[in-house]
This record gives C-alpha cells, sequence and structure tokens, in this order.
C-alpha cells in the first residue's frame, strides 16, 4: 500500500476537511486574538491593576489543563456540533492572548512610562505609542503560541463534531491505515506550519529592531 | 450518587489508566533531558547552529499531536512499532525537546563569562565553579523547561490511547463514542488535576532551586 | 518661565514628601536642588509636571497656577530629562527626538530640520546616530539624545532629574560643558536636581540646599559658598568647598562693570574706575587704578574669557600681583572685569 494512495485518489476530501479546518481555526482564532488583547490591555489599565495578578496567575493555572479536557468539558455543557468545537478552540486559544498581553505590557519598564507621561502622552497614545509597541514581541508570541495551540486543538476537536483534518487522522488511526493517517497528518503539518511562518514573517515586519537586543536575540 | 458509584465500580480501570497515563510520560522523560539538554550543551557554543536546532525544533513543535502520533504510527509501523507506548513515548520526546533546548540554552547564556572570569579571580576550582555557580544558575530555567514538557506531555499523552498506547486519554474519547458522561467528566478531572497538580509542584521545585537573589525576575 | 512655588506641600499617606515649599525659580537660569536621598528634591520636580499632584499650596508658572493649564499640554510645554535616561527602546534615536514635535503635529521638513538642529547642539554627529537605537549607543550617547529629546519642542522650562548620575566622571564634565554650552545659546529655565554638590556648584546659578521636605537654604551659588547657614549646608559642601568651587565656577559668574573704554592712553590722568580698558577695534590691554595711583602707567595685555574657570583668572592675578583682570570674549567684545576681593572669600 502506497503512503499517497489516500490522498490522491481522496483529495477532494482532503480538501473539504482541510478548507473546514481552516474555517474553524479562523473563526474561533481571530476571535481570541481580539477579545484576548482587549482583555489584556483593559486589566493592565490603571483602575484594574490590582487584579493584573489574579488574571495571569489563574491564566497560567488555564494554560496547564490539556486542550482535551477543555474540549470534553465544553462538549459537556454544549454537546456535539462545529460551534461547541469553535467554542472550546476560542477558549483554549484565548488563554495565551490574554496572558501575553498582560504581562508584556506590566513587564515594561515603569521609567520609559513615566517618561512618556512627562513628556505630555496622553493615556492613549501611551497605550498605543508605548505600551503596546514595547509588548509587542511578547504579545507576538502569545498570538504566535494561540494559532499553533488553536491548530492542533481543531485536530482534537474532531472528536466533538468540529470536523476538519482531525477526522481524517482519527479515521486513519482507528484503522491503523497509515494512508489515511498520512492524508490528513500532511495538509494539517503544511498548514501550522505555514500560519506560524506566516506570523513569524508578520513579526518581524512589525517589532521594532530596536527591541531585538532585549530580546537577547542579538 | 450514580457518579460515585461509577467510580467505586471502575476504580481499578481508572487507577490503570492513571498509571499507563503517568507511565507514558515518566518513560519519556529521561530521554527527553538526556537528548534535550545535551543537545543544548553541545550546540550552545555554535550561534549559528544553536538558530537552526531551535529553528528545526520549534517547527516540530508546531505539528499537531495527533498529527504527530499519526507520523510515529507510519515511521514505526515497518518496525511492528506502530502501536502502543513506544510511538507515544517518541513522540512525547520529540515534543519536549523544544522547552528544554531552549531553555538549556538560555541557562548557559545567563551565566556571563565576566561571572566566571571573577570566580576564577576569586581562586575556585573547576569544580567549585561548577557546583557552586554553573548548577546553582542553570538548573531553575533547565527546571522550567522540565515543567514546559511534562505539563504538554500530560495533555498529549491522552491521545495515545488512539495507537492503543492507554492512559486518560481512554475515558475521554472512549466516553465521547459511547456518550457516557461519567467517563468524560472523570477523563476531564483527572487530566486537569494531574496539568494544574504537576504544574504547581514543578514550580514549587523550581523556585526552591532558585538561589534566593534570581527570585526577584519571577 | 518663572516658577513660584507658595506654601507648597506633598504628603505621601502620612509623611510628608516636602513641606511648605516657598521659593522662585529664576527666568532663564539654572537652579540647581541638591541634598541627600528622599530629601523631597525629585518630588520638588514632579509636582511641577504634575507627574506627582500636590497635597496643598500653589505652583505659578509664569503667574498662572499649573491647575489652570491641561496637564498634557503643560507636559508637552515642559522638558523632561531623567537618569536612567528613558529613551524608549522600540524607537530609533529620530524618532525618540521626535517624539513631542510629532504630538504637536509639527509639519515632517520641521521636525526632521529640527532633530538635525538638536543633534547638533548636543555633539553628536547626525549621520552616525540618526537610524540607531537606544541599545546600540554608549551611555553618554544616549543621555545627549534624551537632553535632544527633552529640547526638541523647544520648551522654555527643563526639568532634569539627576540626568548625568549614571555617567562616569569623564563624560559627566563633559555632558556637564555641552549644557552650559546648550545654556549659553538658548536661556532656558532650568531645574536640575543631583546629590553631587561638584555638579550643582558648577552648573546652578542659584542652589535650593533640601533636607527631610524642606529647603534649607536658597541662594546664589557662590552666597551659599560663601554664607552657609547652618551646619549641615557647610557639610553637604565639604570641607574644601571654598577653594575647591574656584577651579569648576566659570569667570562670567564674577563679572563686574567697574571699568572704562578707552581708544588711547594719552588723554589718562585719573580715573574713576578700578580699570581702564584699551580698545580700538580689538583689546589692546589695560591700565589699572592703582598703578596710575602709584605714579606709573603700566600696560598691561593679561585678559581672560568668561568660560575659563575661576582659578585661572585667579593664577594670572597671582602672577603679576594684580587684584582685577578684563574679561573678554573670544569675539574681542568686552564683558567686564573680574575682582580678586569678590572671589576670595572670607
Amino acid at each position: 500500500m502506497n503512503l499517497f494512495d489516500y490522498l490522491f485518489n481522496n483529495y477532494q476530501i482532503v480538501l473539504q476537511r482541510t478548507s473546514e479546518h481552516i474555517i474553524v481555526f479562523l473563526i474561533s482564532w481571530s476571535a481570541s486574538v481580539l477579545i484576548g488583547l482587549l482583555i489584556g490591555i483593559l486589566i493592565t489599565r490603571e483602575k484594574m491593576q490590582k487584579y493584573t495578578n489574579f488574571v495571569l496567575t489563574l491564566s497560567s493555572i488555564a494554560q496547564s489543563i490539556p486542550s482535551v479536557a477543555i474540549i470534553a468539558l465544553v462538549f459537556l455543557f454544549f454537546g456535539i456540533g462545529k460551534l461547541t468545537a469553535i467554542f472550546s478552540l476560542f477558549i483554549y486559544s484565548l488563554v495565551p492572548v490574554i496572558f501575553n498581553t498582560a504581562s508584556g505590557i506590566i513587564n515594561i519598564d515603569k521609567t520609559i512610562i513615566e517618561v512618556a507621561e512627562g513628556m505630555g502622552m496622553s493615556k492613549k497614545e501611551i497605550l498605543f505609542k508605548v505600551e503596546l509597541l514595547i509588548a509587542l514581541p511578547t504579545i507576538f508570541s502569545g498570538i504566535r503560541n494561540s494559532a499553533v495551540i488553536n491548530i492542533a486543538t481543531a485536530t482534537v476537536a474532531a472528536v466533538i463534531g468540529g470536523g476538519g483534518l482531525g477526522v481524517i487522522i482519527f479515521t486513519g488511526l482507528a484503522h491503523y491505515n497509515v494512508s489515511i493517517i498520512f492524508a490528513g497528518v500532511l495538509p494539517v503539518s503544511i498548514l501550522a506550519i505555514t500560519i506560524d511562518s506566516i506570523l513569524a514573517i508578520l513579526e518581524k515586519k512589525l517589532v521594532s529592531k530596536g527591541l531585538l537586543y532585549e530580546e537577547g536575540k542579538l | 450518587m450514580n457518579y460515585i458509584n461509577y467510580l467505586i465500580v471502575n476504580k481499578d480501570i481508572i487507577i490503570k489508566e492513571l498509571f499507563n497515563h503517568l507511565q507514558i510520560i515518566l518513560y519519556a522523560l529521561p530521554f527527553a533531558i538526556l537528548i534535550g539538554v545535551g543537545t543544548g550543551i553541545l550546540i550552545s557554543k555554535h550561534q549559528k547552529l544553536s538558530k537552526y536546532v531551535l529553528y528545526l525544533t520549534s517547527i516540530l513543535m508546531t505539528i499537531p499531536s495527533p498529527a504527530l502520533f499519526g507520523i510515529m504510527v507510519i515511521i514505526l509501523g515497518p518496525f511492528k512499532l506502530g502501536l502502543g507506548k513506544p510511538p507515544a513515548i517518541i513522540a512525547l520526546v520529540i515534543y519536549s525537546l523544544l522547552p528544554m533546548i531552549r531553555n538549556t540554552l538560555s541557562a548557559i547564556k545567563s551565566i556571563s563569562k565576566e561571572m566566571i572570569d571573577s570566580a576564577k579571580g576569586m581562586g575556585m576550582t573547576e569544580m567549585q565553579i561548577l557546583f557552586k555557580i554553573k548548577i546553582p544558575l542553570s538548573l531553575p530555567i533547565i527546571m522550567s523547561g522540565i515543567r514546559n514538557s511534562i505539563v504538554m506531555g500530560i495533555g498529549i499523552a491522552a491521545i495515545g490511547y488512539y495507537i492503543s498506547a492507554g492512559g486518560l486519554g481512554y475515558f475521554i474519547f472512549a466516553g465521547l463514542s459511547r456518550g457516557r458522561y461519567e467517563m468524560i467528566i472523570t477523563g476531564i478531572i483527572l487530566l486537569a488535576s494531574l496539568g494544574m497538580g504537576f504544574n504547581y509542584l514543578l514550580l514549587k521545585i523550581e523556585s526552591l532551586l532558585t538561589p534566593k537573589g534570581l527570585r526577584f525576575k519571577n | 518661565m518663572p516658577i513660584k512655588f507658595i506654601n507648597v506641600s506633598k504628603k505621601f499617606k502620612d509623611v510628608y514628601a516636602v513641606k511648605n515649599l516657598n521659593f522662585e525659580i529664576d527666568d532663564k537660569k539654572i537652579t540647581v536642588l541638591i541634598g541627600p536621598s528622599g530629601c523631597g528634591k525629585t518630588t520638588t520636580l514632579k509636582l511641577i509636571n504634575r507627574l506627582i499632584e500636590r497635597t496643598s499650596g500653589e505652583i505659578l508658572i509664569n503667574g498662572l497656577s499649573i491647575d489652570k493649564i491641561d496637564k498634557i499640554e503643560l507636559r508637552r510645554k515642559i522638558g523632561y530629562v531623567i537618569q536612567e535616561i528613558g529613551l524608549f527602546p522600540h524607537y530609533t534615536v529620530f524618532d525618540n527626538i521626535a517624539v513631542v514635535p510629532k504630538l504637536l503635529n509639527w509639519p515632517k521638513n520641521k521636525i526632521k530640520n529640527r532633530v538635525i538642529e538638536l543633534l547638533n547642539l548636543v555633539n553628536l554627529d547626525f549621520k552616525e546616530v540618526i537610524n540607531k537605537y537606544p541599545y546600540e549607543l554608549s551611555g553618554g550617547q544616549r543621555q545627549r539624545v534624551g537632553v535632544a529629546r527633552a529640547l526638541a519642542a523647544d520648551p522654555e522650562l527643563l526639568l532634569m532629574d539627576e540626568p548625568f548620575g549614571a555617567i562616569d566622571p569623564i563624560n559627566r564634565e563633559i555632558l556637564q560643558d555641552v549644557l552650559l554650552n546648550i545654556q549659553k545659546k538658548l536661556k532656558k529655565t532650568i531645574l536640575f536636581v543631583t546629590h553631587d554638590i561638584r555638579e550643582a556648584i558648577k552648573l546652578g546659578d542659584k542652589i535650593a540646599v533640601f533636607k527631610d521636605g524642606e529647603i534649607q537654604q536658597y541662594d546664589s551659588t557662590i552666597n551659599l559658598i560663601k554664607n552657609p547657614k547652618n551646619k549641615f549646608i557647610e557639610n553637604i559642601l565639604g570641607i574644601n568647598a571654598k577653594l575647591n568651587y574656584l577651579e569648576f565656577v566659570k569667570v562670567e559668574k564674577f563679572i563686574e562693570k567697574d571699568f572704562l573704554v578707552t581708544n588711547s592712553i594719552s588723554n589718562i590722568n585719573k580715573i574713576e574706575k578700578e580699570c581702564l580698558i584699551i580698545f580700538t577695534n580689538k583689546f589692546e590691554g589695560f591700565v589699572l587704578k592703582t598703578d596710575i595711583k602709584k605714579g606709573h602707567i603700566k600696560i598691561r595685555n593679561d585678559y581672560v574669557t568668561p568660560d575659563q574657570s575661576v582659578l585661572e583668572a585667579l593664577n594670572i592675578m597671582f602672577k603679576h600681583n594684580i587684584h582685577c583682570l578684563p574679561v573678554i570674549e573670544k569675539n574681542n567684545e568686552i564683558k567686564g572685569i573680574i575682582k580678586y576681593e569678590k572671589i576670595i572669600l572670607k
């Protein structure tokens, strides 16, 4: 039996599962990036700062819960289906975005913020011109992490009706059929690596070179 | 009431799968540490090489875990090792490499040449430098790599169910396909508490290993 | 921009950081705040740009209460430099200096020209540093960029919080000279916090000595050295202050107008002033009143420039056994004279 058999003979199924995977990923991930950034920014505002550490601790605990458990938990409440899958992916990939946004912002040297204030920047200007830009490397690693986790978890979410390439992989594993497994493994790996590479390029474009030194990348 | 009944009736199988789950992780751990820390130390002297190795392992980590299990089945199948614990353990080792190598590298980087020189200047022997400076300074960072690997491994090992490796994945996946809520709940509770518990425990060990002077960094 | 503190106090919880401050900061002069750490000097600085809000009292800038000015607008009009510099790590040198002009929506061309001008002012090579990030600069270069950034929107008031404190002694001297040069050209009102008495004496037109949130003495630098009010001030000044200050105080601080100018010595017989300077289209020499009294007119050629140290002036006086010297600018402009008895303290 040839490794590529299933892939070539059923490329339409593979394509359909791939697009399903991408759609589920895009919906849940972009929601978690948007809302994660928002929460991360909100809890680091002056009035909310007493909760920052609490949220950081909470999200670091949440990050130690296996994705499988979250998927199963969401299933218990909402049953099987695409929406359940999307919701559980959203929840799970939300955590690294919140964590990295908040920790990136609160770890900025306080004197830099004070100087920005002293120069007459408004709170909004400080957020957009200083805080977010300096925290960007950390935020980006959260966003990338979230994307990779999302794609991987989306594979597992096939078991609660999320569809996608996980369906092919689990079918292959269940039948111990190497050709079917491969037809799922290849596109999902390419997908994950491609998305991460795109984000890496974006990161390189957006993050100031002045921050590379602090990141230890020089 | 029903649920407690379930636990009592199935306590043997619960313990057995918990044991299986831990076994996969604990078998993978020494290999992961040996290969990860070893590679980290070996490549630390070559900047270019470290960059390539880190890049390669980060790509490996982008591959979703079910897919990596699939790849193991494909590769190990011809050797009659495609099912059971070996592919699960190997997949786990591969996943652990990135945090291990990355943290080892940054641990070594954290020990500056100046620090070693001043230790030599104070008349420390090579042995004393190793035990009094190099190990105490790098241990906590390497430990956090180990923690990352273990916590990640707890989730990933759950997929092992699909390749007959046993483990807690059984309760979730079999529970889902049979619609048995008490199994799913058991899976969620065990996986989540295992993840959070190990994370907490290893964090404690990490902070105990961290010399007091370095603790402010956390 | 003159600044007036009226009964200003700041309490943190129950402790006074500064208490009943009543003093006036002169327009276009450098005023130094000095004192041990925790004495309230930094707090005083931050009360002005309202990074810290006072508990009671009133601060007037140009006669206007700082509460009447929008906080953001106020800060944009005040240059602010701190020890840690606080350059934005994600911005290049250009973008760092351009921060406030950009906030004020200056046109691009104007910003660029301004940045070039400022880098010149702080003696940095425009081409070399303009696209560099802070981590690529040395400590001294960073602080120069910090000063340039604070001056960017041409503020009338500059607040400097131990700006050179973290810099090695040699570069600190250089930066102090850079600052004095800038001040000579731009005439800003500068409030300068330091704990280094040497720096205070070198830079300050006036010095305010702080202790436990209160001003112990506020006076011109020379008066402070001449007449320390109490033991605490004497300790801050150090035992050798009365001699040491000669080395880093500039001649320009002692210039007096007790002189006459003439273009020829022929019409000299008796003069009212201490010193008669002979000047055609350049400095030709000078004659002392004491010499004339003794009956022999002697034309002397020595002089000092305003930026020479008082010690150098004193050396020349000792050498020729005279008690005053003309102060002549390098472009041959007569500034005045400097007298021995003004320099030497009781």
